[in-house]
C-alpha cells in the first residue's frame, strides 16, 4: 500500500489546465473524437464586499479509502490496485450499467462511445516505477502534489493555521 | 453465546455479493476460526447483476464472477457446494442440509437470495417457461436464444429483469412482446410519463407492448412444442400468438423456505436490526432475503439491489466478528433508499426515492428531444423537499454525460432529506 498520496490546494491553481492536458496526453484521450477528460478545470466567482474573487479547482477521482462505486460494481470492472491505492477500472469487464455513476458522490464516472466507463486511476502505471502522476508532474504552480502522507498532512495543517491570519 | 459454540465455524448460507463481502470482512476484522459456505449453485460464485449480459452474448461464463481476482480460498475454508438446506434449527444453532448434513455454528449468516415468481401464467404440459436468476437459468436462456429455432420471445412482466432480459432478446436478434398486467413498465420505480416515454422507445426499437393484458391461456402450437411450433399464447383480450419462447420475470421472493414458521421475525424477508441481526442469536441476514431499514419510508424493506448486498454482507461480517470477539459491534447499516439504473440498448433510465405522485407532492418535468427528467418534490418543514428523481436519456451523448453527473447528485439530495428527517418517511 502506498504511502503517498495526491493533494490538490486552490490557493495555488490558476486554471491553466496543463493538468488536464498532460492527462489527456498520458492517457491517449482524444477529447475530438468523444473521449471523455478524466481530469476537469473549472472556475467560480464569488463577489464578496465588492470584490471579485476566482478560484479554480482541478479534479479527477478521488480514489475514496470507502469508495462507493467499488461497492456497486457489480461486475467486478472497479478494483482497488493493491499497489498503489487507486481506485481503477478494467474497461473490458465494465458492462456499463452506470451504477457506479449513482454511486459517486463526485460525479466521476464518465462512458466513452463504447458504453464502458472510464477515469483517472492516479497514473498507478507511472507511480509504480516511482513517477509522480501525469498532472502533478505538469503541474507549474505545485497547487497538485504527490506527497508522502504525513508531509501532504503538514501542508494541509499549514494552510489551516495560516487561514486564521487572513 | 454458549462457551462450546464459540469453536464452531461461522456458516454463510449463499454465496452471492452478501456472503461474500461478509467472508471478507470476518478476515479482515481478524476473524481467524472456520468460515463454511453453503450454496445450491457451484464453487464459483457470480453475480446475478451479469446474467442477462451473458444470456445476451456480450460477456463469457468467465467474466460472470466479479470476485474472479479474489483468493476466496484463501478467505472461505469449506464450500458446500451444489447443497440444498433443508432445515434451520436456531435452538440448537445447525443447519440441515438435505444430504442429511448438520452443520453447527457460532454465528449464521442467512443469504441465500431470492428465486422468481410466475404468479397467473398457465403449465403447459412439457414445456418449462425460461426464467433468469441463477447461473443455470442463464445458461439455459443464452441456449434458448442462440437456437435457429428460437425467433418469437414473450417477456412476462415489466419489471427491472424484464427488462434486461428484453435487451438479451433484442442483442441476439429476436423479436419481443413484453406482457404485463400494469398499465406501465416499471411500476415500482418510474413515474408514468418517464415509464411512457421509455416505453415509446422500446415500441421505436422493434418491441411490441402488451400493457395491462393478461395471459388466458397457453398450449402447445402443435403436437410437440419443443419442435418447430412453440406456443400458442392466449391474451385476455382474446387474441392469440405463437411464441417461441416464454420467459418470465414477474418478481421474485427471498430464498426462505428452510426457515420454520415463527423461528425468526419475518415480513417480506428475514427482520433485521442495524447490524443485520435478527431476532435469533447469533443468527444473522443480509441481501434479498433481509428486510432493512428503508430510510424514504423509516420501515423495514428489501431492497434487492447489488450494493445493499454488498455493503449489509460486509456489516453482517464485521458484527459476527466483533461478537465473537467478545465486543460489541460498532458499525451499523446505514439503510438506503429504492434506487435503480438500467439501459437497454442506448437508453438510460435511473430511478431514485419514491416515483409516486400523492396529494403533498408536486412534480416537475424537465424535458428535451433526448431526454426526460421527473423531480418530486414534497413539502417537509416548510421547505420543498426532492424526494423523487427519473430521469430517462435517449441517444444524445451531451445528455448522457449530463446523466453521468446528475443521478449521483440526485441520489444525494434525496438521501439527505430523508436523512435530515431522521428517516421516518413522515
Amino acid at each position: 500500500m502506498t504511502s503517498k498520496t495526491l493533494s490538490f490546494d486552490a490557493g495555488k491553481c490558476v486554471g491553466c489546465y496543463a493538468c488536464a492536458v498532460a492527462c489527456m496526453d498520458q492517457n491517449d484521450i482524444d477529447a475530438t473524437a468523444g473521449q471523455q477528460m478524466y481530469r476537469q478545470v473549472m472556475h467560480y466567482e464569488n463577489a464578496r464586499a465588492g470584490e471579485v474573487r476566482v478560484t479554480h479547482v482541478s479534479l479527477a477521482c478521488m480514489h475514496c479509502d470507502a469508495a462507493e462505486c467499488l461497492d456497486a460494481c457489480p461486475s467486478g470492472a472497479l478494483r482497488r490496485d493493491a499497489g498503489s491505492d487507486a481506485v481503477v477500472v478494467r474497461r473490458e469487464l465494465c458492462i456499463g450499467c452506470h451504477a457506479c455513476a449513482m454511486a459517486c458522490p463526485f460525479g466521476v464516472p464518465r462512458f466513452g462511445r463504447d458504453g464502458t466507463m472510464q477515469k483517472c486511476d492516479a497514473c498507478y502505471a507511472r507511480t509504480r516505477f516511482g513517477l509522480a502522476p501525469a498532472c502533478v508532474d505538469i503541474c507549474p504552480t505545485g497547487a497538485l502534489s504527490y506527497d508522502d502522507v504525513n508531509a501532504a498532512m503538514a501542508g494541509k495543517q499549514a494552510r489551516f493555521g495560516k487561514s486564521f491570519a487572513r | 453465546m454458549d462457551a462450546s459454540l464459540v469453536s464452531e465455524p461461522v456458516v454463510l448460507l449463499g454465496f452471492g455479493a452478501a456472503a461474500v463481502n461478509a467472508a471478507c470482512a470476518l478476515r479482515a476484522e481478524g476473524y481467524a476460526g472456520r468460515i463454511t459456505v453453503v450454496t445450491d449453485a457451484g464453487v464459483d460464485p457470480y453475480s446475478p447483476v451479469l446474467t442477462s449480459y451473458y444470456a445476451g452474448g456480450r460477456i463469457e461464463r468467465d467474466a460472470c464472477n466479479p470476485w474472479a481476482d479474489l483468493d476466496l480460498a484463501h478467505v472461505v475454508d469449506d464450500v458446500r457446494a451444489h447443497a440444498r438446506i433443508e432445515s434451520l434449527d436456531v435452538a440448537a444453532h445447525e443447519v440441515v442440509l438435505e444430504n442429511g448434513d448438520r452443520l453447527r455454528y457460532s454465528k449464521l449468516l442467512v443469504a441465500t437470495g431470492a428465486h422468481p415468481i410466475a404468479p397467473g401464467f398457465p403449465q403447459v404440459e412439457g414445456y418449462t417457461p425460461l426464467v433468469l436468476r441463477t447461473m443455470a437459468d442463464a445458461v439455459r436462456l443464452r441456449d434458448a436464444l442462440t437456437s435457429e429455432r428460437c425467433r418469437d420471445v414473450l417477456v412476462s412482466g415489466t419489471s427491472m429483469v424484464a427488462l434486461k432480459v428484453l435487451e438479451a432478446c433484442l442483442d441476439r436478434g429476436k423479436r419481443v412482446t413484453l406482457l404485463g398486467r400494469s398499465s406501465h413498465i416499471l411500476r415500482a420505480s418510474a413515474h408514468p410519463l418517464v415509464a411512457q416515454r421509455f416505453e415509446e422507445e422500446l415500441v421505436a426499437r422493434g418491441v411490441e407492448l402488451r400493457l395491462r393484458q393478461t395471459v388466458r391461456g397457453a398450449e402447445p402450437a402443435d403436437a410437440d412444442a419443443r419442435a418447430e411450433g412453440g406456443l400458442l399464447v392466449t391474451f385476455g383480450t382474446g387474441e392469440a400468438q405463437r411464441f417461441d419462447e416464454v420467459v418470465l420475470a414477474q418478481g421474485v421472493e427471498p430464498n426462505l423456505d428452510f426457515v420454520p414458521r415463527g423461528a425468526l421475525d419475518a415480513d417480506r424477508g428475514l427482520i433485521v436490526d442495524r447490524f443485520m441481526r435478527t431476532s435469533a442469536p447469533d443468527v444473522f441476514a443480509a441481501g434479498d432475503v433481509a428486510q432493512a431499514l428503508d430510510l424514504s419510508t423509516g420501515a423495514p424493506r428489501v431492497i434487492g439491489l447489488w450494493q445493499n448486498a454488498v455493503q449489509q454482507g460486509r456489516c453482517a461480517g464485521r458484527a459476527m466478528a466483533a461478537e465473537l470477539a467478545g465486543r460489541l459491534p460498532t458499525r451499523p447499516y446505514p439503510g438506503s433508499i429504492p434506487r435503480n439504473v438500467i439501459h437497454v440498448g442506448d437508453v438510460l433510465f435511473a430511478s431514485v426515492g419514491l416515483p409516486a405522485e400523492d396529494g403533498r407532492r408536486r412534480i416537475e418535468v424537465r424535458e428535451s428531444p433526448s431526454a426526460l427528467r421527473v423531480l418530486i418534490y414534497e413539502e417537509r418543514a416548510g421547505q420543498d423537499a426532492l424526494v423523487g428523481f427519473n430521469m430517462l436519456v435517449m441517444r444524445q451523448v451531451a445528455d448522457r454525460r449530463e446523466f453521468d453527473s446528475e443521478v449521483g447528485a440526485r441520489f444525494r439530495e434525496i438521501m439527505k432529506s430523508y436523512l435530515r428527517q431522521g428517516g421516518d418517511g413522515s
